[in-house]
């Protein structure tokens, strides 16, 4: 596979050019979600017959969450060797919007193509009109060569801030020669222009073949994780062939599973009574959690997740999270702990700042029956927590 | 300064600031159904300027359209107000990217006439401002919110020689001696616009 994008990339990329850092938001996210990265050979494949057989276009990478797409979209920009525009959406970091896409992609054009612009024009972000003009001046410079944009999760996008009737994020609904959109979505419907699309969740033989490769690189990486198999007196291969049918392909799942297995989170938990699914996990945390009743934090814990949940249309930091929840910093850290497979951290200017991992936990804890076995009242807890950051404001 | 505008300044504040900036109006109308509260933040100097140094004037100006909403009740006195600030931001936006400092004057030069309470109170705060020696201005010399232009789009570096407005009233395209075109509306206008041969013929 290296080999043949080795070959793309000469044939079709223009590598001449030193290649400037991608934005961090995109950096951090690549790396994370490159981490273990194994197979899907037969998707990387399909991209490249895409770019090969076609004069433009877009490609559609579909599947449910936690299957793998963002990291498939992540790799792909590194067997890019970063000379592509990359870009990726994410709820829980809060870039949803069209403008920040806009923003970005024109950007990273102007400097990948040395275009002549000082800054961008005020409406460059407004809609998809600047965007497609720059798509034309680099069609016109690429004698030959393509280019790639990379967008990812295209469902997390907030598609209500847009103009009505756009296409999400204002993709253009032609381009010119040799440009090309590699995007992923979930299934959903959304507008979009004329593409083609890749259904990930019918390669399911393909997929379980490369979960169990996953299976085992982790598992011969960590020693943690050979000591389990080997109380449990399994054979790896056993221990691989147990797991991934567990895990239904998601990828999400197997890396939550493997993580706890690895930090001895579940030393007196056998193979059959690993979690099923990915929502299977989920519950299991949560039961977990709920089931002790005597924890003193037990209620503190729930408010912190659920202001996490609410809270982050984009990460925040430990400071808005103890003041929403009215609660002393040191104490929410200690609790944090507690969630932490779940949550995203970054550093943002000099501070740590939290976010839920995974959208499909947020919605795991909109469910009406987890809500209620949490005993929290969604409304209630907002308004107390917007009390409490406002608290002392003079008006 | 206003007292809220000390008060977000505090280092209390420091790692909600960002937040409450962003998010706080939309959080009294969405959370709270507090409208009172969220027109007198809104309508703060403080806060307006704070926010204009951190996020930019256009989300500034959005916060007012937050008040347009039909289940976001005000009274008609306060949602002529707020249409007259974000009018005079709106006006003052294209000198505003270029320089935040200039808000203080640019409120004042388009303001200062209108006689509503709760705006001179608020040029009141904006007089105060300034903590250097500046040149206040102490008449509305500038187009008022509500007359002539909306906003001022930069952006052509020569003469515009002619603008053409689209039938629905909501896209513009303006010819210029810089030999450029240039089309502003939302995309789903521009997409209607039938390209006529004299406009490609220009172009």
């Amino acid at each position: 596979l290296e080999a043949q994008f080795r070959e793309l990339r000469q044939t079709f990329i223009d590598t001449s050019a030193p290649r400037l850092p991608l934005p961090y938001e995109c950096e951090t996210i690549i790396q994370d979600r490159t981490q273990d990265f194994t197979g899907r050979r037969f998707v990387f494949e399909a991209i490249l017959e895409f770019l090969q057989k076609n004069r433009q276009g877009y490609f559609v990478l579909e599947a449910d969450p936690g299957v793998g797409k963002s990291s498939i979209m992540a790799k792909l920009v590194l067997l890019l060797k970063r000379r592509c525009v990359a870009h990726f959406n994410s709820q829980s970091q809060g870039i949803v919007r069209a403008e920040q896409f806009l923003e970005n992609a024109c950007t990273q054009l102007i400097r990948l193509y040395q275009l002549n612009y000082q800054q961008l024009p005020e409406n460059a972000t407004r809609d998809g009109n600047f965007l497609s003009r720059l798509l034309g001046e680099v069609s016109a410079k690429l004698g030959g060569k393509k280019l790639i944009l990379v967008v990812d999760a295209l469902d997390e996008v907030e598609i209500s801030l847009q103009g009505r009737g756009s296409n999400v994020l204002y993709l253009p609904d032609a381009l010119p020669d040799n440009v090309y959109f590699i995007v992923s979505k979930q299934p959903k419907t959304l507008p979009l222009p004329n593409h083609q699309v890749f259904d990930l969740m019918q390669y399911s033989a393909e997929s379980l073949a490369d979960v169990k490769l996953y299976i085992d690189k982790r598992t011969s990486n960590s020693a943690s994780i050979q000591s389990w198999i080997n109380r449990q007196n399994l054979q790896r291969d056993q221990f691989v062939a147990a797991v991934a049918p567990k895990s239904q392909n998601n990828f999400m799942y197997l890396r939550f599973v493997l993580n706890d297995i690895d930090r001895d989170k579940y030393s007196d938990v056998t193979l059959n009574d690993l979690p099923r699914e990915l929502e299977g996990y989920y519950r299991k945390h949560w039961t977990q959690m709920m089931g002790r009743e005597d924890d003193p934090l037990l209620e503190m814990k729930v408010k912190i997740i659920y202001v996490i949940s609410n809270l982050a249309r984009e990460a925040v930091s430990r400071g808005p999270i103890a003041k929403s929840v009215g609660e002393k910093d040191l104490k929410v850290q200690q609790v944090l702990k507690e969630w932490e497979s779940f949550l995203r951290q970054q550093q943002v200017s000099g501070e740590i700042r939290y976010s839920i991992y995974h959208n499909s936990f947020r919605e795991f804890l909109a469910k009406d029956e987890i809500v209620q076995s949490a005993g929290v009242n969604v409304e209630e807890l907002n308004r107390q927590g917007m009390n409490n950051r406002i608290e002392g404001a003079p008006l | 300064m206003s007292d809220l505008g000390v008060w977000l300044a505090e280092p209390s504040q420091s790692d909600t600031r960002e937040y409450l900036l962003k998010h706080q109006p939309k959080d009294f109308i969405e959370i709270d159904r507090d409208f009172n509260r969220y027109y007198r933040w809104v309508m703060d100097f403080g806060f307006i300027e704070a926010k204009l140094n951190l996020l930019g004037v256009q989300p500034l100006i959005e916060d007012y359209d937050l008040g347009r909403n039909a289940d976001v009740l005000l009274s008609e006195g306060q949602t002529q107000t707020l249409k007259l600030i974000q009018g005079a931001i709106r006006k003052s936006a294209h000198v505003l990217d270029q320089d935040k400092t200039q808000l203080a004057g640019q409120l004042l030069e388009r303001l200062l006439d209108f006689e509503k309470p709760q705006i001179q109170g608020l040029l009141e705060v904006a007089r105060q401002s300034k903590n250097s020696p500046w040149l206040r201005p102490l008449m509305a010399n500038l187009e008022r919110p509500g007359e002539g232009c909306l906003r001022t789009l930069i952006g052509h570096t020569s003469g515009v020689k002619a603008v053409a407005i689209a039938p629905d009233g909501k896209t513009a395209i303006s010819a210029s001696s810089d030999n450029t075109l240039k089309i502003c509306g939302t995309p789903r206008q521009v997409r209607k616009l039938e390209p006529s041969p004299v406009i490609l013929g220009r172009y």
